[in-house]
């Protein structure tokens, strides 16, 4: 199940939006926002260490951007390869820009952490089949996990 | 016995010997080779040089210009086979005045037989031949010759010496002009011609007629025309041919409105600073060079001419050059026209350069030449390099900036969303559905311009395309338009082979033109159906599109206008981008392909495209 969004653009308009569509389709869905691919990357530090910590929740789907000041969508990925991972379950990553170019496109495609691309505006209804697939692909992960 | 004697006399005597020899005559030894090896005083005063300077030069000191290379081929020959060569030979002064010297020349040779130097002893007999008066010695430059047989019938040997004569040359009787040379009494710049005119008339048996022309001191011109004709004897033979010269009177005016062309045409022609660079056919060698070429390329002119002209090529670049230069002259001598061509060329000091040829022909008689005008286009290629690049950052600031506009237009999508997901009154839905089609209208715009401004860059990317796929992909995406369902399509596809080209911009083409047709035609009714007919030739090496509708048509005086940047149609339901067929047009000339427009107002539209298949090599 998800519970924990977390959301990384450098504009707090589109985090807002971003933010009012989840709520609006599952107000128990949790969200944390940051304004910078940076300030992301520490937190997944930080939470890697910590992992029994109670105030800070690992998330489950990250919404991430790609055109961002000082390190892009694609620099993130990089930066989350360099350090392992302690909890073995996968964060699901999927990538929301507003670019239709195909060099970014094909890009997201060749990058194995990314989950997928969707294009600007999220709505309802692109959440929907996104939170749909997600869940799938959990379950076949859980079921195919060795007791 | 005759031995001893002989080597007494040389012993006992040679001191006064020497003295002898030193005084009265004129003596110098050269080599097998020709090269001075001795040379006694008065040589020296004669040639009027140190003998430091004499001492292994060649004979070649003692050649003038007045006696034909003949003569000194025949000295070679004489003394070379070891036999005395008596003869007179002329010399030319530092100040310009002649002295004849009446030569002989003996070959010494050595114990083995054979022939280790030659000994030549001469006598000044230049008072003797003043007197005769027998030649005006002529500086080259200098006063006319040819004049001095005029009108006279000469009978000459295939190397020009004179057998009989009618009548007196000049001061010379007629005894005494036999046995000389009719160079002697021409201008050594014709030499050449007349040469060339002798041995034409002996060899091919035809007569010959040729022009000469002669410089007074004062530098005016005199024509001549002068006729050599072969005589036979029974058995078809020709024994002599006769030669008779006559000035050129009634062509005066002519030559001298020519003499001034020439004159005109030889200083632009020099002092033009565009290089100019003749060649002859036959062998691609350089025969004029003029002083634009040569601050262009550095050469002189006498390290150019007779040279290959591909001197002046880069040799990296040497191959494809000459092909090139090779294909020009195959155009030239199809058409006649000039032609451009761009290549590297060389300059004198290695360094290279590009240059722009402009090249012309004409015949001369059976001769071919080749005219190259040069141009130094470093200054344009720099200039169209930079003007490459302003235009690739100018396409890369278009793509960021449609990039970066598309930003805040989504954002502002994602905000109308929200609104409309408020609990809002019908005059606040109306505003935001009407700021729901702008904001789609901005996101098109936007797209298009990112779009029109990566052509370049996809066009060069190649894929099979399959042309029933690429329809069927975009009717798909284009069914959600108004009509779209009544609208009855007709495809033919005829698709031979595969066709290679880039499939997004081929994509783009048929998205373009069907979503026009789609959007331009006439609704549906009673006695109209609407069509779209689209059809596709593929042969080898291009393929053919037609889409063609039965819609509302183009305004004639628009039709001109519609693969313009920006340009819309007026039409109160629909509103493109105005980019649509822009980067239609765009595609279609990246592939160098061609696009035709037809149209009616009220009849429709019929688009004709032809493109190229970029087969992989």
């Amino acid at each position: 199940m998800i519970n924990n969004i977390t959301l990384i653009d450098d504009n707090k308009i589109d985090l807002f939006v971003n933010q009012k569509i989840i709520e609006k389709y599952d107000s128990g869905l949790k969200t944390r926002m940051f304004t910078s691919a940076v300030s992301a990357i520490n937190y997944l530090k930080i939470l890697d260490l910590n992992i029994n910590s109670d105030s800070l929740t690992k998330p489950d789907l990250i919404f991430l951007d790609i055109n961002m000041p000082q390190m892009d969508g694609f620099q993130f990925f990089n930066e989350l390869r360099k350090f392992d991972l302690k909890d073995p379950k996968p964060i699901h990553i999927y990538m929301l820009s507003s670019s239709l170019s195909l060099e970014d496109i094909n890009k997201a495609k060749s990058e194995s952490l990314c989950s997928g691309y969707i294009t600007k505006p999220l709505t309802v209804e692109k959440l929907k089949t996104i939170l749909e697939t997600v869940s799938i692909e959990d379950k076949n992960y859980n079921y195919k996990k060795p007791i | 016995m005759m031995e001893s004697v002989k080597q007494d006399i040389l012993y006992n005597h040679e001191n006064e010997l020497t003295d002898l020899l030193q005084n009265n005559s004129i003596l110098s030894i050269t080599d097998k080779y020709g090269r001075i090896i001795y040379a006694n005083d008065r040589f020296c005063q004669i040639i009027g040089s140190n003998r430091n300077n004499i001492i292994g030069e060649t004979h070649e000191l003692i050649k003038s210009h007045l006696h034909t290379d003949i003569l000194y081929k025949k000295l070679w020959k004489t003394i070379k086979s070891g036999e005395v060569w008596k003869g007179v030979l002329p010399n030319k002064l530092v100040d310009g005045r002649f002295y004849w010297l009446d030569t002989t020349i003996t070959p010494v040779k050595d114990e083995n037989g054979d022939i280790s130097k030659y000994i030549a002893v001469y006598n000044d007999i230049t008072d003797y031949y003043n007197k005769k008066g027998a030649i005006k010695m002529v500086d080259p430059k200098g006063k006319t010759l040819s004049q001095n047989f005029l009108n006279v019938d000469l009978s000459i040997n295939s190397f020009g010496k004179i057998l009989k004569a009618k009548n007196k040359i000049l001061n010379t009787s007629i005894d005494d002009v036999v046995g000389l040379y009719v160079y002697d009494f021409i201008n050594p710049v014709s030499h050449n011609v007349v040469k060339k005119q002798i041995k034409k008339v002996f060899n091919e048996r035809e007569s010959s007629e040729f022009e000469t022309i002669e410089f007074s001191s004062k530098g005016q011109q005199t024509f001549f025309v002068s006729k050599i004709e072969p005589v036979y004897n029974s058995h078809n033979e020709i024994i002599y041919a006769t030669i008779a010269t006559k000035k050129l009177r009634k062509n005066l005016k002519i030559k001298k409105e020519l003499r001034h062309i020439e004159a005109k045409y030889s200083t632009i022609f020099q002092s033009i600073n565009v290089g100019i660079i003749v060649v002859t056919d036959s062998k691609g060698n350089i025969t004029e060079w003029n002083k634009g070429a040569e601050s262009a390329f550095g050469y002189t002119e006498d390290e150019v001419i007779g040279n290959s002209l591909t001197m002046l090529i880069s040799e990296q670049h040497l191959i494809t050059s000459v092909k090139e230069l090779l294909k020009a002259k195959i155009h030239l001598n199809k058409k006649k026209n000039g032609e451009n061509l761009e290549m590297i060329g060389l300059k004198k000091c290695g360094k290279e350069f590009p240059v722009e040829f402009s090249i012309s022909n004409w015949d001369n008689g059976k001769d071919k030449f080749y005219c190259a005008m040069m141009l130094d286009i470093s200054n344009r290629k720099k200039l169209e390099n930079k003007l490459k690049q302003k235009t690739e950052d100018l396409e890369l600031f278009l793509y960021r900036s449609a990039h970066d506009l598309k930003a805040p237009l989504t954002s502002a999508e994602g905000l109308l969303n929200l609104i409309k997901g408020e609990d809002i009154n019908s005059n606040v839905k109306l505003l935001t559905t009407l700021l729901d089609t702008t904001l789609e209208r901005g996101k098109l715009l936007v797209d298009n311009l990112s779009y029109a401004s990566a052509i370049q860059d996809k066009s060069k990317e190649t894929n099979t395309i399959n042309f029933k796929k690429v329809i069927d992909d975009t009717l798909k995406t284009l069914s959600g338009l108004k009509n779209f369902e009544s609208i009855k399509f007709e495809i033919t596809i005829n698709q031979l082979g595969i066709f290679y080209s880039n499939k997004e911009l081929i994509n783009s083409i048929f998205q373009n033109l069907i979503h026009n047709a789609i959007k331009y035609s006439k609704p549906i009714s009673n006695d109209h159906t609407p069509i779209i007919k689209i059809e596709i030739n593929q042969s080898e090496n291009k393929v053919n599109i037609t889409v063609k509708d039965n819609g509302i048509g183009i305004d004639e005086k628009c039709i001109g206008k519609i693969f313009d940047l920006y340009y819309r149609v007026d039409n109160e339901q629909e509103q493109g981008s105005g980019l649509g067929l822009y980067i239609v047009k765009r595609i279609v000339d990246d592939f160098n392909g061609e696009i035709k427009v037809k149209s009616e107002q009220n009849e429709g539209t019929f688009f004709e495209l032809t493109l190229p298949n970029f087969i992989k090599n």
